[in-house]
């Protein structure tokens, strides 16, 4: 922050309350469009200003909504606007929004066609699930976590290898994943009831 | 599509940890294979939600500020990303190596950034104590620059 200015307090309302939801959700999506866009840096910013901005277009439905859902949605946006970068790489074709095709922003193609498992699951219960993996993994999977680097994770776990980390971290993502579709089954269950 | 399509590299993708050429390769593929596409759609959910659940913010930031500044520092090449990285590190100016002090610096800089002049756009790795002075110049090659020109930074010559 710039000494002697105060930074502007977050409205209350609607608009306070997407701020609020953007600035929970920006460094991650940052963080994992980095990942993946490679060293690109404007791609990467491209992808997350892209998807923020739907989420403002929509945000008077999205507000209403369960935070899992909302989360479940953002990812949804990412995923069909990196699959869409992707496609575009290769193509001649540009479908940058411009002035033109602003109206493409407010359709809702991110829809899905029935809840996901995804929209069900909390954070509070990925903890639990996190907690109930074995001491390599959850140590491997909660260092990931917070943004480090598999050879980076291999240094702090004194493990020869980044590949041993890989590995672990694939166990953990396919136990974690078993783990809350149980849960999330249930809980679906449970509201349809 | 294949159906029985068991494309190994999207967790390390998802994770960064793959080679620029390999990770053209991954996007090129899921552009095409619905298959894939809905597994790293999975893997994006977790990965999303395992973030948002356990992430340490303050922390996170330093590694991301700290590989940042790894990428961006011309000419650097450690790989230990320090254990407690100052978390301003890339809001002042990046100090160079103590053995790159001086024009070396520079150099290195320009040897980092191919064909560049050194403009004032892109290059200010300068050393504090190394004198420069500020030229206009009406083009630039650099890709940074404007088309009207640009500031060039050099050298200040001894008189």
């Amino acid at each position: 922050m710039v000494p002697g200015r105060e930074e502007p307090p977050v409205r209350e309302g609607s608009g306070g309350e997407f701020a609020a939801f953007a600035i929970r959700h920006q460094p991650v999506l940052v963080a994992i469009a980095r990942n993946v866009c490679g060293k690109s840096a404007s791609d990467c910013d491209d992808l997350v200003q892209d998807v923020l901005l739907r989420a403002l277009l929509q945000w008077e439905r999205l507000k209403r909504w369960p935070e899992p859902a909302r989360r479940a949605w953002l990812v949804r946006v990412l995923h069909n606007r990196f699959l869409d970068q992707c496609r575009r790489q290769g193509a001649e074709t540009d479908r940058r929004v411009d002035l033109h095709n602003v109206h493409m922003l407010f359709e809702d193609p991110e829809a899905a066609p029935e809840p996901e498992q995804w929209e069900y699951v909390t954070e509070d219960e990925l903890r639990q699930a996190v907690a109930r993996l074995n001491e390599k993994l959850r140590q491997a999977f909660e260092l990931h976590a917070r943004g480090l680097r598999h050879a980076e994770i291999a240094r702090r776990m004194n493990t020869p290898s980044a590949g041993t980390v890989g590995t672990w971290l694939f166990h953990a993502r396919r136990r974690l994943k078993a783990m809350l579709h149980d849960t999330a089954e249930r809980r679906r269950q449970e509201r349809e009831r | 599509m294949s159906t029985a399509c068991e494309c190994e590299d999207l967790q390390p993708f998802l994770d960064g940890s793959l080679s620029a050429e390999d990770q053209r390769r991954i996007r090129a593929h899921l552009a095409h294979c619905d298959v894939c596409a809905r597994r790293f759609h999975d893997l994006l959910q977790l990965e999303m939600l395992a973030r948002l659940a356990l992430e340490d913010a303050a922390e996170s930031e330093r590694w991301v500020s700290a590989r940042q500044a790894r990428d961006t520092v011309p000419g650097a090449d450690w790989d230990d990303v320090p254990e407690h990285w100052k978390e301003d590190v890339l809001e002042a100016q990046v100090p160079p190596p103590p053995e790159r002090e001086g024009r070396a610096w520079h150099q290195g800089a320009r040897r980092f950034r191919r064909r560049c002049p050194g403009c004032a756009n892109c290059c200010p790795w300068f050393a504090k104590t190394e004198s420069v002075e500020a030229v206009s110049v009406p083009r630039l090659p650099c890709p940074r620059s404007s088309r009207s020109g640009g500031t060039l930074l050099r050298p200040r010559t001894r008189r």
